[in-house]
């Protein structure tokens, strides 16, 4: 039960309290790059950052993981509430299959002050995250999908002779 | 003799413009304001002038040329956002028109932009992250162990 309520919070970890952000975190349509993220923590816009942090990681991007797990593991004022075990289960899964020494080193630290019980409710809890929200990505720009058949009717329209209707006659002026 | 030497001298010009930010040492240490780009190049034919660009500065730049089959670098770069512009191969030169693949590089990181398979007409982006980490420890053993970390032990 405890472990149904975690994912429950965890989904909804990202609620912060203006009405927008949640819908900007919540919101599969909008797009936001990694970039857009990092320069509204350059300018100290630290909502908004975890706001565009939170929908990166919904989408999979590995980076926007690991930030969230960054911004849980210290707690930020008017934010996010410090809290451990959603710190550490972000970090699991940002670090699941892009992995880095330093996301290495993060989770050992976090996981290091937990009792044996909770270390063994989280780590089933990971396993479950990892099916349910894909991981490994980096968001960076939006891509349209390639209409190959359009393509092939360019490649073909390409690669037709050109028909010549013009000379190369000048004509006299008289 | 003088046109030999001055020949040579051009050519060791050329040749070490194309390729400033790739990483030569594998020891290299990051400022406080850089990061590595890694990434992976697949082709079926060779590969001149790739070309990537800075967007925030528009420096645009080469990364030298890459043989049929996979090509590693690594280069070291400020941080910010990297986009392939073109290259030339398969007798055509391919230009992106600055809507290339792009990333952003964060300072202090190995930043793995993805696995490039470069065809004719279309080139797609896989991640092989496990390959492109067997080929940095290869190439890169230092690199690899320091920020990647157990995956590179041999």
């Amino acid at each position: 039960m405890k472990g149904v309520y975690l994912i429950f919070v965890l989904i909804l970890a990202c609620d912060a309290s203006a009405i927008d952000i949640k819908k900007d975190c919540e919101s599969p349509d909008l797009f936001f790059p990694y970039k857009a993220g990092i320069q509204a923590e350059k300018d100290n816009l630290i909502q908004q950052a975890f706001a565009i942090f939170c929908n990166l990681a919904f989408k999979g991007d590995y980076r926007a993981q690991f930030k969230l797990a960054q911004y849980y593991h210290q707690g930020i004022e008017d934010v996010v509430q410090q809290d451990q075990e959603v710190a550490y289960l972000w970090a699991r899964l940002s670090n699941a299959y892009v992995i880095s020494k330093k996301r290495t080193i993060f989770i050992e630290k976090i996981y290091q002050a937990f009792d044996a019980e909770k270390k063994q409710r989280l780590n089933k809890l990971a396993l479950g995250l990892l099916q349910t929200i894909p991981t490994g990505a980096r968001i960076d720009m939006q891509y349209k999908p390639i209409d190959y058949k359009k393509l092939w009717k360019q490649q073909k329209k390409k690669n037709e002779p050109k028909k010549q209707t013009w000379t190369n006659i000048k004509k006299r002026n008289n | 003799m003088k046109t030999t030497i001055y020949l040579l001298l051009i050519s060791l010009i050329l040749s070490s413009c194309g390729s400033r930010f790739v990483v030569k040492e594998d020891s290299s240490d990051l400022q406080s304001n850089e990061g590595y780009l890694a990434f992976m190049i697949n082709s079926i034919d060779n590969l001149t002038n790739i070309q990537l660009k800075h967007v925030e500065n528009k420096d645009k730049f080469y990364v030298g040329s890459a043989y049929a089959g996979d090509n590693l670098y690594l280069l070291k770069v400020q941080e910010g956002e990297y986009c392939f512009i073109g290259f030339n191969s398969f007798g055509m030169i391919i230009d992106y028109e600055d809507k290339g693949f792009c990333t952003y590089v964060e300072a202090g990181e190995l930043n793995y932009f993805s696995f490039f398979r470069i065809r004719n007409p279309i080139t797609t982006s896989f991640s092989f992250y496990d390959y492109f980490v067997e080929k940095l420890q290869e190439q890169y053993p230092k690199i690899c162990a320091k920020y990647i970390g157990q995956k590179c032990q041999s």
